[in-house]
């Protein structure tokens, strides 16, 4: 357990230092505002709602496992949690098959917008081509680990 | 009315459904005595799931037959009752394959 509690440390320290790096892009961000090419408003909204979901998100985190430093009886729950067979065997098996689905349904993209619009075609294409690329990287290092 | 091409259909589909759920049933699940054990040592299943490193949701499932064990697992649970894996896991179906 004290291996993992110097992970959890570990994991604070990095999520601290993610969470003031996106908080000073996103200061960066709306200072520079102006001098940026004009954006759409759903765009613009949409980058303010990441920021703030992975901001959150993360916060979300540090407490989490900081509540886990001070307790051990949460400390172990989420240890258990963490190392749950079954948890990770549907975390494997739903990262498959949903990147299957991803593959599929980018493919049928790929296809109807060839009749539709270059640009989204090519968009498509290299979102397929990116996403096979890493399903193949990802295949022969689990050939080379197991 | 009901033809009977239509009855012969459905019967079938009903014995070929049948067989193809007792087929996936026998490959996929191995009995455990978890339940019984746990009844005799008075333990609920939060506490064995604690005492093994596991989700009480996973002991769910292995008591229900919907997952099956890993070899880590399965030992750390017969450990637990003083037993042997096949003491705890019935494999007698999986032999059969």
């Amino acid at each position: 357990m004290d291996k993992y509690k110097e992970k959890i440390r570990k994991r604070i320290l990095v999520m601290t230092i993610i969470l003031i790096i996106i908080a000073v892009i996103y200061f960066m961000f709306s200072l520079f505002i102006t001098s940026l090419p004009s954006v759409p408003d759903f765009i613009r909204g949409f980058h303010m709602g990441s920021f703030v979901g992975v901001e959150l998100v993360l916060v979300y985190c540090i407490a989490k496992y900081a509540a886990g430093l001070r307790k051990d009886e949460v400390l172990k729950k989420l240890y258990i949690e963490e190392n749950d067979e079954r948890t990770k065997l549907i975390k494997q098996k739903s990262g498959a098959i949903g990147m299957e689905i991803c593959m599929l349904g980018l493919s049928i993209g790929t296809i109807t917008a060839g009749f539709l619009d270059t640009k989204v075609f090519f968009s498509l294409l290299g979102a397929l081509a990116f996403t096979a690329l890493v399903r193949g990287l990802i295949k022969v290092y689990c050939h080379f680990s197991m | 009315m009901q033809s009977i091409l239509d009855i012969k259909c459905k019967a079938y589909y009903t014995k070929n459904a049948k067989h193809a759920l007792q087929k996936r049933s026998r490959r996929r699940t191995v009995k455990t005595r978890i339940p019984e054990l746990r009844k005799k040592h008075k333990l609920s299943q939060e506490e064995l799931a604690l005492a093994v490193g596991v989700t009480r949701q996973t002991i769910t499932s292995l008591e229900c037959g919907k997952y099956t064990a890993s070899l880590v697992l399965a030992y750390k649970i017969a450990k637990y009752f003083g037993l042997t894996i096949e003491e705890v896991f019935d494999f007698s179906d999986v032999e059969d394959l």
